[in-house]
């Protein structure tokens, strides 16, 4: 648009708004002579104009104070009451997990030779879908995540060795960056999804359902994870969704795939600038709840045997200096029955 | 002539200012009175771009804990009025992009709402009821809901910018700071807007009275 243009359209919003200097609005009412249908347009606009300012909306939420002031007063201190965070028109998590083992029986009935193309194409970053996850419903899942476990040799999510998790790929070869792993106590979904979304609005987080292996039926999603490549943006951003946050700080589609494949259900995201804020939230909920448990760098090799604690990861911090305030974290979310203490 | 000015702001701007000032000096009760006044503000917004009510209903609440979690940050240097608006614009843009990501089942389907006597309450069927004009009448209401509907198709943006200057009174200074654009970009779009809707409202039968 020329700047004659963008003037012009100034000239007749004013005259719309009637906001316009004398001779202004006489230039403009002098093209009304020669130009019939210019008058009818801008007569029509100042009707809408008043119109509009008539619409009434319906009325606020009766629930809406209650729910905001029960975020803010009491936020982690108690379990959300059911219903308190809105379902939105999606399917509930837990049935993906529960269809999961039949989807990934149709993946191995029907895409065999789907997931071979994709697993040929990518083969360190696809996990075999036909494993469901170890870790997720599994009550001793925590007990992998004891020092004395790792120490022993598994370093969960490296190494490609047939560990507690299934096959993994190396260490080296995973994706960064994968510092962090949150598990949630093995307990209602509901329950958890209102505490990550509470977690994700208080920081500027983002929460995504991760990709599962039922996923990789779909196409669109299949060339995304193959050709999209772990250091371009995804391409196709969504599978159940984002759940709150930007939907452009998501883990590409080969990191949702590798989370899932572990058994993480949900993967949050933050910035680093806003890494701080989101560990002393986190502290928040792990002082109202104590069943929090944040992974130091579950990927690290030097982990000198202390790496599994329990929420604070500060040292983690510090590995980051140097990089861009939008570095972007990811920390994938694990259910597991909390027998990990400290 | 037609007056063309839309519904005052119902709350000044120096009450806002001396509510923000009581907050910062220690006076909390001046932040439930500062939401009291833009919850409704927050919703119609929200309400308007969405057209869901749920979605409505969870954003709104989004927005308000992000304006309470965030206020202490807030550097004044911009209207808080101007602030809130940014939030609930950005919240609603970024609800859209991700529901178009995700092909939201509202988007094929009908807006849903609350059940009220029998019927469900979308943005197309509200009766509208401020001040119904004895002359107006019938008429007049069949003209704001096909006015409702054509807002609806609306992009976001137009939508949002006819809604926030027209429904809102927000100024055009302010739209330019919540939009991040300069002024004369504002007008110009707004203008564009405008055109948009005479457009839908011509192609609806409704357009020129």
């Amino acid at each position: 648009m020329t700047d004659h243009e963008s003037h012009h359209d100034e000239l007749l919003l004013g005259w719309v708004e009637d906001t316009l200097a004398p001779e202004d609005r006489a230039r403009v009412e002098a093209m009304f002579a020669s130009d019939p249908d210019l008058a009818r347009t801008l007569e029509s606009m100042r009707r809408h104009r008043m119109l509009v300012g008539r619409l009434v909306d319906p009325p606020v939420p009766s629930d809406l104070d209650a729910q905001v002031e029960r975020v803010l007063a009491r936020p982690l201190l108690s379990a959300p009451s059911p219903g308190q965070y809105r379902r939105r028109n999606r399917p509930s998590i837990s049935m993906s997990w529960l269809r999961r083992p039949a989807l990934a029986a149709a993946v191995v009935v029907c895409g065999l030779g789907l997931l071979a193309a994709v697993v040929m194409i990518n083969p360190l970053r696809i996990f075999a879908p036909a494993q469901p996850p170890l870790i997720v419903r599994n009550p001793d899942a925590m007990d992998l995540f004891r020092p004395d476990v790792i120490g022993g040799g598994d370093i969960v999510g490296g190494g490609l060795r047939s560990g507690p998790f299934g096959v993994m790929p190396l260490a080296e070869d995973l994706i960064e960056p994968e510092p962090l792993a949150l598990v949630l106590p093995l307990a209602d979904d509901d329950d958890m999804l209102a505490m990550l979304r509470l977690l994700a609005l208080r920081t500027d987080a983002t929460l995504l359902v991760n990709a599962s292996a039922a996923d990789l039926l779909d196409p669109a999603l299949q060339a995304s994870s193959a050709g999209g490549g772990s250091f371009e943006p995804p391409l196709l951003l969504e599978v159940e969704g984002v759940l709150l946050g930007d939907a452009s700080l998501v883990p590409t589609m080969d990191d949702q795939f590798v989370y899932a494949g572990l058994g993480a259900v949900w993967t949050v995201t933050i910035t680093l600038d806003r890494f701080e804020s989101f560990l002393q939230v986190l502290d928040e909920v792990a002082a109202s709840r104590g069943e929090l448990v944040l992974l130091d760098d579950h990927l690290a090799s030097d982990d000198e045997g202390g790496w599994s604690k329990t929420i604070r990861a500060r040292d983690r911090w510090r590995t980051w200096k140097g990089a861009t305030g939008d570095t972007m974290i990811e920390i994938p979310v694990f259910l597991a029955e909390p027998t990990e203490a400290d | 002539m037609t007056s063309s000015e839309p519904q005052p702001d119902p709350f000044d701007s120096s009450v806002e200012e001396s509510l923000l000032d009581a907050w910062f000096a220690g006076n909390k009760e001046a932040m439930s009175d500062l939401l009291s006044a833009f919850k409704p503000r927050i919703w119609s917004i929200c309400w308007r771009t969405l057209g869901h009510y749920e979605d409505a209903a969870d954003l709104t609440q989004d927005v308000l804990v992000k304006v309470m979690v965030g206020i202490e940050g807030f550097d004044r240097r911009a209207k808080f009025s101007t602030w809130v608006y940014r939030i609930a614009v950005n919240a609603c843009m970024s609800h859209l992009r991700k529901q178009k990501l995700r092909r939201h089942p509202s988007l094929d389907a009908p807006a849903s709402g609350p059940q009220e006597g029998g019927r469900t309450l979308t943005r197309g069927n509200q009766v509208p009821s401020r001040e119904p004009g004895p002359v107006e009448g019938v008429e007049h209401e069949d003209e704001l809901r096909a006015l409702g509907k054509a807002l609806e198709t609306l992009d976001e943006e137009p939508r949002l910018l006819i809604l926030l200057r027209d429904m809102h009174a927000v100024e055009y200074v302010q739209l330019a700071e919540i939009f991040e654009v300069p002024v004369g970009t504002i007008k110009s779009r707004l203008f564009r807007a405008r055109a948009a809707l005479c457009e839908e409202m011509k192609e609806q039968g409704t357009g020129e009275r």
